[in-house]
């Protein structure tokens, strides 16, 4: 955490963002919504990044532009945030605090005030050249939008291939387009920004496989790279979702994926590790085999690295579920068989033997690499890259770049995929926070909404949007014909599809659609209201409309999905489901809502290093912080670490961070102290501790931590020779190894394997750590790993080369070939096979050390219990989305951090720390919060006191009034609608699930039946 | 092939590993063991054992294995393997070393043709300057068919000889064989450096590699 | 303009007619190439089995030669005797104790100022230059050049390549140029064998069949080659592998030389093209080339 430089000069509340991104679009939220103005760079013409590029991310298999489409829109439609895309920065002056930035932006030719998007410039451009976007699968025009969810949804014009721009003649988009928004005249500008601190969240490029001509990328047609492989399987990409390969449309069997492409490869590509392609590689199988079930993947890979939170399951879930063959064999080339265009490769198979083998299509899973200009781009801004040209950052301040005031994030860091991304975005937004602390708020304006029509007297005109979800929906629902159904049913007055209904454009014509049919009910059918609900709610708000005048059908997730193939039935069940919604919306009315104020205190659990790091941000933030630790002093499983792999001081570290969260005046401390009683809710909890002190708070932070595997396996405890990782860290700071002794280290001991089949993501380098720090104090001492898959990612690599250059032997095993342990004379002997001479291999050793994984704290079953947070099977805390919430819990004020989520490295809790701060600091910064109008509505004529919804309410929300009869607390309720089930007499109603309106739902679905 | 089980010792294996390497200039620690080299193996099917296998019978100290086996003699040098290797590990380098090390240590050449070969090859270049490839041709065959009298295997010298002759016929017809003796006058001046080359280690040590190879943007 | 000329062991024996197209076709192109004096043999692929220091000496002595005469650049159009002056030259380059000790026994010392080029390199110098303009009288329509370059793009080096090591394109774009169409394929870097020929023929002949079974898939008609050994081996034992890889066609393996010197109006005769074990002749009649 940076001291706060002592300056004379006025700080600046407005934050730059470069490259708008996932990352940098979650930063910019979180800074917009906790009163900061921010203005995000982008080189390109629209926000959105890689992600807008994938079809489909794992686990959950989300169609990845529907859940950053709502961020995107989130982003534009923001009081705050300023978008300035074609723009790049030139130069960066002034101080920490108050930066003065020159921004150049290129012309984009299309005015974007005038501009509808309807597209017809588009249609008519003659001038075509191959698509960027689509990976030069499909063309685009001159004239172009990357896709159609961008934004701004505004279209720009290429000016190196426009015939007028380059021949001066055409100008047909000018004839065309009616809304006068072609300016040729453009120059595009320059002009200054005074920001107070910068976000540098550039992201990466894709090696180029082209360097690797013997993969025949670019030479047979059948060969494509990763990302040309997402936008195949992408239903708004060039073969819309259906999986063809290049040469000949036919529909590939055999697909295999090639990984390492450009990655883990210091001889002709980048040495590092990219962090990102096993996973990819397997996602896209098992969305490919559920596309086509006839599809056989194959993936070509050296170390399968799944070493994120539930990795390992969906790899296993590929490999049984799924048939996805895993190969672990490098290819060297790739050769085309020119008759039918297949590709030949040849490896090494389980057997050892070489085999050929024929697949119609290859996939080459590129890696990631810093971009070409990135040397440039640091010096503009006065910042270090490191070895390999990524951002020079330090382990305990990750997004800390060289120079105060500028901050890094995301891929710019390190490879890194999409919820560390999102995780760091918000990390860095809680960093900004820290340096902006006190002028929050000084530039920032208050939206100004349309004042809500009054509809209580008009008769229901609803209005009815099918969306195609690309053909997520309809490719299995005949969309037009549920729009066109929808027409004649009671109380609609207008119903049409579109094709993204959450895109930008989309969101601009129904607020049209509103007002000029005078609609005074929405119902949308697309995809879940978890996601998407929100977003139309304030669409329909800004046309006037109270939000709750809106219904979302899910034909999607629980329709088109879940019946792929059988069209005619899905389209009669997804119009069943628009015409129940229709009848409930008719009976929908304006919900008031209430807010309460927010405490602007955290109380943050466990003061390991996770729980201090979120403490010290969160009080730099200007906010109160009380942390609690069970333990008598601070510091947590830190305290038995020594050094990181980078060879730095963890307990220098330590010390400091604890000195830091001790003297801080906004942090109470509370050791030895447990939670006795905690209630409330978001922005307004009330905790008593063990000690009876009284807190009030108005966010959790859980970082309960972890705890080291205790190990059963190897005869751990019976023989003096083995021993953890942990013991051979500490011998090793103590005294060294011992000399004329030999180590063998097995890996993976308590992790990867039922019941606890988790990776603990940290055990791989733990074992190269040590295994260098002996070789370089004694190289002649001999060092084994026996290891399963060496899952040292991203620039981690460099440590597992150091590790083989100075000599460490490594044998791999199979699970179901565990290594053989026997005491022999002083020390073991170890027997074990070997894959790669497919024999065994007798070791005898001094010491075994033991790489034991990480288990959840203990104490996390009584906070999950407390505050009825939900855990994986393993007892790790559940996020409330895997992708795009890292931090949250599903219960609004809760947030998670450290080990208590996942196992992680150092630097990665130090990053969900500080981001569970930013997360934190964005609701507390807030004076008010508004409560949600989806609560259970008490009607005190009917109730008797009977007490039942007293007894199961699960958030103590009704309550003995002084009149001895019941009451309900409505800031309490979360609208769960267990009262009104247990009513009898009916006297709870939840609003927009009330009886009339569930009855007249299944009155419409049952109508035809009888 | 199979290979025999391993007890593993870490110091002769650490002497076949240093020797190798110091022989060789190949960083054989560097392996992933990954396979690449052997999955683009030119003579793999031929062989039956791959560059990957090779460097793990160093790695893991199996002298006697890592010296007599097919690779060793079989490799074309062809360095597909260490183009490709992610970690520079040129195995072609490494079989030309295991080549050297075996004959020094009078294992019988599984193919000593090979050996045959490039050994006419050389004496015939130091001895006259050029090569002259009837004359190296004609000491190769001496050699080969020598070995399969030696041995009594008269149907493979009788065989051998009826391929060269129809061979040899058939070049000369094409007028591809030329009977004139080609010399360097220079051929002192080679004769030294291969006296000198007979006293000094099979590899120059000083060669730096620069660590990355050509495919970068 | 005058090019020092190294033409090795090979180009005065086997492949006396490789050296004799290669100054034929250069003079048309009005380059002079000049045999330096008493070269002698590179020591190829065998002298670095024996041992790296004669690997890196034998040539030394011809780069010293051209160096001492004046010579700027050296054309040196076999692929062994190109790999092995460039191996040398580069390690000459970077190891100046290696130098010294080598210039210690060479009468005409290395000073490291000579260009090597493979015959590529110097044909397509010449295109860039506009040399070949006025000399191609023959468009080569209809052929359809399996270009071959074998393994020795490759180093265990790091030596400087000056076309792509995976996928060389320099055959390609002189042919092409002259109206040929050449086919990518899947081997245009695959080893032949080399010596295996004769001290593997096993090996060797396998290498070869895959070879000539993807050339004749991508419907090549011929193969082209600037390599005297790969030339031999895919031609002298053409046959043999063939009907070892139960390959019915045949094709015919040109020197880059032969087919350049069509397109030049240069008879096959001429270029003393009856050497071949192949009949190079029938296909070029057959498209009318002649």
């Amino acid at each position: 955490m940076s001291m706060m430089t002592q300056l004379n000069t006025q700080k600046r509340g407005s934050v730059m963002i470069v490259g708008g991104g996932i990352g940098g679009m979650q930063a910019s939220l979180d800074l917009a919504d906790s009163g900061y103005k921010v203005h995000i760079i982008q080189k390109e013409s629209s926000i959105g990044g890689t992600m807008v590029m994938l079809d489909k991310t794992f686990p959950t298999g989300d169609c990845s532009m529907c859940m950053i489409s709502p961020k995107m829109v989130e982003v534009a439609r923001h009081p705050n945030i300023e978008v300035h895309t074609l723009s790049s920065v030139t130069s960066v002056t002034g101080v920490p605090g108050d930066f003065k930035v020159r921004i150049l932006q290129k012309p984009r030719y299309v005015k974007m005030e005038n501009c509808t998007g309807c597209g017809l410039c588009e249609e008519k451009c003659p001038k075509k050249t191959s698509s960027e976007f689509e990976q030069n699968l499909a063309v685009r025009k001159a004239i172009y939008c990357d896709f159609s969810q961008a934004v701004p949804n505004t279209r720009v014009i290429d000016s190196s291939i426009c015939l007028y721009l380059t021949k001066g003649k055409c100008r047909i988009c000018e004839k065309v387009c009616t809304a006068k928004a072609i300016d040729f005249e453009d120059k595009g500008k320059e002009f200054d920004l005074d920001v107070g601190a910068v976000i540098l969240s550039p992201g990466l490029k894709r090696h180029n496989p082209a360097l690797h001509q013997e993969l025949g990328f670019g030479r047979w047609k059948n060969v494509v790279t990763s990302l040309q492989f997402e936008r195949i399987l992408s239903a708004s990409g060039p073969f819309s979702g259906e999986i063809q390969r290049p040469s000949d449309k036919k529909h590939p069997e055999k697909i295999a994926w090639l990984q390492c492409v450009g990655s883990r490869d210091p001889h002709n590509a980048n040495p590092w590790c990219s962090s990102v392609c096993c996973m990819y590689a397997t996602k896209q199988a098992v969305i490919a085999k559920e596309h086509d079930k006839n599809v056989k993947p194959s993936i070509f890979y050296m170390d399968m690295r799944a070493f994120g939170k539930d990795f390992d399951k969906y790899v296993d879930r590929a490999k049984n579920e799924y048939n996805v063959a895993y190969h672990r064999s490098m290819i060297s080339d790739v050769r085309e068989d020119p008759e039918t265009g297949d590709l030949i490769v040849r490896y090494t198979n389980d057997e050892g033997k070489l085999t050929y083998e024929t697949f119609d299509m290859v996939v080459l899973s590129i890696g990631l690499e810093p971009h070409s200009d990135v040397h440039e781009f640091a010096k503009t801004f006065g910042i270090e890259l490191n070895e390999h040209g990524f951002a020079k950052t330090s382990v305990f301040s990750p997004v800390e770049s060289s120079k105060e005031g500028i901050y890094v994030t995301g891929t710019f860091q390190s490879p890194k995929d999409i919820p560390e991304t999102v995780m760091q975005g918000s990390a860095v937004a809680g960093t900004a926070m820290c340096l902006l602390g006190e002028v929050r708020g000084s530039e920032v304006v208050e939206p100004v909404l349309p004042p809500e029509k009054d509809i209580s007297q008009d008769e229901p005109r609803i209005g009815v949007i099918v969306c195609h979800c690309g053909i997520n929906i309809s490719q299995t629902v005949d969309v037009k014909k549920i729009a066109d159904d929808a027409k004649s049913l009671p109380g609609v007055t207008h119903s049409e599809d579109m094709m993204y209904a959450c895109a930008q454009d989309s969101q601009d014509k129904i607020k049209k659609l509103i007002q000029e049919k005078n609609l005074n009910r929405i119902v949308v059918a697309s995809c879940t209201p978890r996601t998407h609900a929100p977003l139309f709610q304030e669409t329909i708000r800004e046309a006037g409309l109270n939000k709750y005048l809106f219904e979302l059908a899910d034909i999607r997730e629980q329709c088109s999905w879940c019946h792929m193939g059988e069209n005619e039935m899905a389209t009669k069940k997804a119009g069943d489901i628009v015409r129940m919604n229709i009848a409930k919306v008719n009976r929908f009315e304006p919900i008031v809502t209430d807010s309460v104020p927010v405490t602007p205190s955290a109380l943050v659990i466990g003061a390991g290093i996770a729980g201090m790091t979120s403490a010290l941000s969160l009080a730099e933030q200007g906010f109160a912080v009380h942390l609690i630790e069970k333990e008598n002093a601070i510091g947590g499983l830190l305290k038995k670490v020594h050094r990181t792999i980078e060879a730095e001081d963890v307990q220098d570290f330590l010390r400091k961070r604890m000195y830091e969260v001790e003297k801080h005046p906004k942090i109470t401390i509370h050791t030895g102290t447990t939670i006795k009683k905690s209630e409330g809710f978001v922005g307004n909890f009330k905790t008593t501790l063990s000690d009876e002190s009284q807190i009030e708070h108005g966010a959790v932070i859980v970082a309960t931590g972890g705890e080291e595997y205790k190990p059963i396996e190897y005869g751990y405890g019976e023989n003096r020779c083995i021993i953890t990782q942990r013991d051979l860290e500490k011998q090793l700071e103590d005294k060294g190894p011992t000399p004329g002794s030999s180590y063998v280290m097995i890996q993976c001991v308590g992790s990867r394997e039922e019941p606890t089949n988790y990776c603990s993501r940290i055990c791989c380098q733990d074992a190269i750590k040590n295994a260098i720090s002996i070789k370089e104090k004694d190289p002649g001492v001999p060092v084994t790993i026996i290891f399963r898959d060496m899952r040292t990612y991203g620039l981690r690599e460099d440590y597992y080369r150091k590790a083989r250059d100075l000599g460490v032997m490594f044998v791999r095993y199979e699970p179901d070939n565990k290594p053989q342990v026997t005491p022999m004379g002083r020390g073991l002997s170890i027997t074990t096979y070997d894959h790669m001479l497919r024999s065994p291999i007798t070791l005898q050793t001094d010491y075994l050390v033991l790489s034991t994984g990480l288990r959840p704290h203990p104490a996390s079953e009584d906070i999950s219990k407390r505050f009825k947070l939900t855990r994986n099977a393993e007892g790790f805390f559940l996020e409330a989305h895997v992708k795009l919430r890292p931090v949250d819990f599903p219960s609004e004020g809760f947030f998670v951090a450290g080990l208590a989520h996942a196992p992680k490295n150092i630097d990665e809790t130090i990053s969900q720390a500080l981001s569970a701060a930013g997360r934190a600091g964005v609701l507390l910064s807030h004076d008010r919060l508004g409560v949600s109008g989806i609560i259970s509505k008490h009607n005190r004529d009917l109730c008797m006191s009977c007490l039942a919804c007293f007894r199961v309410c699960p958030f103590d929300s009704p309550f003995i009034d002084e009149d001895g009869k019941v009451s309900h607390n409505e800031v309490k309720c979360t609208g769960c609608g267990i009262c009104s089930g247990i009513c009898p007499a009916k006297a709870f109603q939840v609003n927009n699930f009330r009886d009339d309106q569930m009855i007249a739902m299944i009155d419409a679905l049952t109508e035809n039946i009888a | 092939m199979t290979i025999s089980s391993t007890i593993y010792n870490p110091q002769s294996a650490k002497t076949l590993i240093d020797e190798v390497i110091e022989r060789s200039n190949q960083n054989i620690y560097a392996c992933y063991q990954c396979r690449r080299c052997a999955s683009g193996c030119t003579v793999g099917e031929e062989t039956g054992i791959t560059p990957d296998v090779l460097i793990r019978l160093i790695i893991t100290g199996n002298r006697e294995e890592a010296l007599d086996n097919a690779l060793v003699w079989q490799c074309v040098s062809c360095y597909t393997c260490g183009t490709r290797c992610p970690n520079n590990i040129q195995s072609g380098r490494i079989t030309e070393t295991l080549k050297k090390m075996s004959r020094e240590e009078d294992v019988i050449p599984l193919n000593p043709n090979i050996a045959y070969f490039h050994d006419a090859f050389v004496q015939g270049c130091t001895r006259w300057g050029r090569v002259n490839e009837m004359e190296f041709m004609g000491y190769y065959e001496l050699k080969n068919i020598g070995k399969h009298l030696m041995n009594f295997q008269f149907r493979k010298a009788y065989d051998e000889i009826a391929l060269q002759v129809k061979l040899g016929a058939s070049m000369f017809k094409q007028k591809r064989l030329h009977l004139k003796l080609h010399t360097s006058r220079g051929r002192k001046e080679v004769k030294q450096f291969y006296k000198m080359a007979v006293k000094k280690k099979a590899v120059l040590k000083s060669d730096k590699k620069s660590g990355f190879g050509y495919r970068h943007d | 303009m005058e090019v020092a000329y190294y033409p090795g062991c090979s180009l005065h024996q086997s492949s006396q007619f490789y050296d004799l197209q290669t100054r034929r076709i250069f003079s048309e192109l009005g380059i002079v190439l000049k045999e330096i004096e008493d070269w002698s043999c590179c020591g190829a692929t065998s002298a670095g089995k024996f041992n790296d220091f004669l690997a890196v000496a034998l040539p030394s002595r011809n780069i010293g030669i051209a160096e001492q005469a004046g010579f700027k650049e050296m054309l040196i159009p076999c692929s062994g005797c190109y790999s092995s002056h460039l191996m040398s030259q580069t390690r000459l380059r970077h190891n100046i104790p290696l130098l010294n000790e080598i210039n210690g026994e060479l009468a005409f010392k290395v000073t490291n100022t000579l260009k090597l080029v493979n015959i590529l390199e110097l044909f397509l110098e010449a295109k860039d230059n506009g040399r070949f303009e006025s000399k191609i009288v023959k468009q080569l329509t209809g052929l359809k050049p399996a270009c071959y370059y074998g393994c020795m793009t490759r180093f265990a080096y790091d030596v400087p390549v000056s076309d792509n090591v995976e996928n060389p394109q320099g055959m390609e774009t002189l042919l092409d140029m002259m109206g040929a169409e050449s086919r990518d394929w899947s081997y245009k870097t695959a080893c032949c064998g080399a010596s295996a020929a004769i001290n593997d023929p096993d090996t060797a002949f396998n290498l070869m069949g895959k070879i000539m079974k993807n050339a004749v898939k991508r419907g090549c008609n011929c193969i082209v080659t600037t390599c005297p050994m790969c030339q031999l081996n895919l031609d002298a034992y053409q046959e043999k592998f063939c009907n070892k890889a139960g390959i019915y066609e045949r094709l015919p393996v040109y020197f880059i030389t032969e087919l350049i010197g069509i397109a030049m109006g240069i008879s096959l005769a001429e270029m003393n093209a009856d050497r071949h074990f192949i009949d190079v002749f029938g296909l070029v009649k057959e498209l009318e080339l002649v």
